[in-house]
């Protein structure tokens, strides 16, 4: 969480605003899935 | 009064002076009143509706009337309509007043549609339950205790339930196919570019398309016919002809059709669901039409690569609310950087947060080519392989849904799973091409199912004349 904080601080929230990112771990395991399908790489 | 399903019943019962078209209007306000509970309308515009159906009455009497005189519409709250509220479902436009009309509420208004009012959505058209709309949830009308679908959640309900006779709604990754699912009525998302996206709310613009729900397909064909097209507004629009859908209904011989035995299997599909798809498919292989099992060995990806896109285009796109330009500005603001923090922060909901918040995630430095890049890639990927299947294939036919629609509040604290339940709709979304939800079937316990075709690149007309057919065929069981 600590990262996204870092990578969002630009993006113009409040703090409190992160409370609706607590399935984030589920989101990246989700999506991490396409990363390394190597049907995928070009 | 008779619940009309069909627009030419209706002009029939017309020229014919059964009907006054003021009457057919005040019957919808009427039910529109009645089943306020369903939510399914945030506005009605019934003083307009009125006075345009006496013009409209005229005009069919006199033989002057356009294709849609005496379809009685509503519009997602999602849809810009010149001096109308056009809120998106969010506090951050609530009350915001379009100052234009979007090309397909003039296109509408063009062949005389009488608009009785805008219709309830998930904010942004983010969700799939109509649960994210700053109006509140949109019950479903087969069981009240249920979700209608979403976004398009109350344009889909308001046709089921009979409070006007079409609705139209957006789809970007499912959102008119699967609430007509839910709702028991038909629902087109058409090829992307076959229809003009100027003035419609953006939520992933590569994605996003309007599209009919209606109780025939007959009325979806029409409804599409008048709103597709080129539009000097929206370069994406395609400037293809647009055929005479409705005149390209008959269908006739033997078609190929693909159906994916990834879907089948699929974990979390709905015994009930799979059933109906099976029955389908034996039905149609009785009348003679090769349906055939073609692997499609990307289904597991189609959601991951879905939402890594649209969540940065909606990142990119919902940009713009800051409470500066337009729309909800906080109170408690006190300088520059607080009215775009707390504007931003009590104008959007959670969901909307949720995407806007992974949306830039995908898309920052360290994380660009691993997520947003790949994920691009593996959209051309998807979309080959589907293409090639529609080379070979007329259609591919699949579940619209895996389940039917689920309890209010079951799934609002697992947005991943919400995520998950759109494995079906998704990938004619990716591929940019049509497809249909028709209501093939219900439960055991009378909730509504359907069943999606997905058609070629801009093959609507051969999409909607077999739609029609398997209706006809489905009909007699």
């Amino acid at each position: 969480m600590f990262c996204l904080q870092q990578d969002m601080r630009f993006f113009v929230f409040q703090e409190q605003d992160l409370k609706c990112m607590t399935d984030f771990g589920k989101f990246t395991a989700l999506i991490s899935g396409i990363i390394v399908h190597n049907g995928f790489i070009s | 009064m008779e619940k009309y399903t069909t627009l030419s019943s209706v002009q029939q019962d017309i020229k014919d002076s059964k009907l006054h078209l003021r009457q057919l209007v005040e019957a919808y306000l009427q039910r529109i009143e009645e089943n306020k509970h369903l939510n399914a309308f945030v506005e009605v515009f019934a003083e307009e509706a009125r006075s345009q159906a006496e013009i409209v009455n005229s005009r069919l009497l006199d033989g002057t009337a356009g294709k849609l005189a005496g379809m009685v519409i509503g519009i997602k709250d999602l849809i810009c309509y010149q001096n109308h509220i056009v809120s998106a479902g969010s506090k951050i436009l609530d009350n915001y007043r379009s100052v234009f009309s979007s090309t397909v509420v003039e296109r509408l208004l063009a062949e005389d549609a009488v608009i009785i009012g805008r219709q309830n959505c998930d904010e942004f058209a983010m969700g799939g339950s109509n649960e994210n709309s700053f109006h509140g949830p949109v019950k479903n009308n087969a069981d009240n205790s249920r979700v209608p679908g979403g976004s398009s959640g109350g344009s889909a309900v308001a046709v089921q339930a009979g409070l006007c006779m079409a609705s139209l709604g957006t789809d970007t990754g499912g959102s008119v196919r699967q609430p007509a699912a839910f709702c028991g009525v038909v629902g087109l998302k058409p090829t992307y570019g076959r229809v003009s996206r100027h003035g419609v709310i953006a939520y992933a613009s590569s994605f996003d398309q309007v599209g009919p729900i209606t109780n025939s397909v007959e009325d979806a064909a029409l409804l599409l016919e008048v709103i597709a097209g080129h539009d000097e507004y929206d370069s994406t629009s395609s400037t293809l002809p647009v055929p005479a859908y409705t005149q390209q209904l008959d269908f006739s011989g033997k078609k190929r059709i693909a159906y994916l035995p990834e879907t089948l299997t699929s974990e979390g599909l709905d015994p009930e669901v799979k059933a109906l798809t099976e029955k389908t498919i034996k039905e149609l292989q009785e009348a003679g039409h090769a349906v055939e099992p073609i692997s499609f060995p990307y289904l597991d990806f189609v959601v991951p690569t879905y939402y890594i896109l649209t969540m940065a285009e909606a990142s990119s796109n919902l940009a713009r609310y800051d409470g500066v330009h337009y729309g909800y500005r906080s109170p408690n603001a006190t300088d520059l950087e607080s009215t775009y923090k707390k504007s931003r922060s009590e104008g959007f909901g959670a969901e909307v947060k949720r995407r806007i918040l992974l949306g830039s995630f995908v898309l920052s430095a360290g994380h660009y080519d691993a997520f947003y890049g790949k994920a691009q890639r593996v959209r051309r990927v998807i979309r080959e392989k589907t293409d090639e299947i529609l080379q070979d294939h007329d259609f591919i036919l699949l579940p619209t849904t895996p389940g039917p629609a689920f309890g209010i509040g079951e799934k609002t604290d697992d947005p991943v799973t919400m995520y998950l339940a759109d494995i079906f709709t998704v990938q004619a979304s990716l591929a940019g091409i049509p497809a249909i939800s028709l209501p093939l079937g219900e439960t055991k316990t009378n909730l509504p199912l359907g069943i999606q075709l997905i058609g070629k690149r801009f093959g609507e007309s051969e999409l909607l004349a077999f739609s029609k057919y398997i209706l006809n065929v489905t009909k007699s069981r």
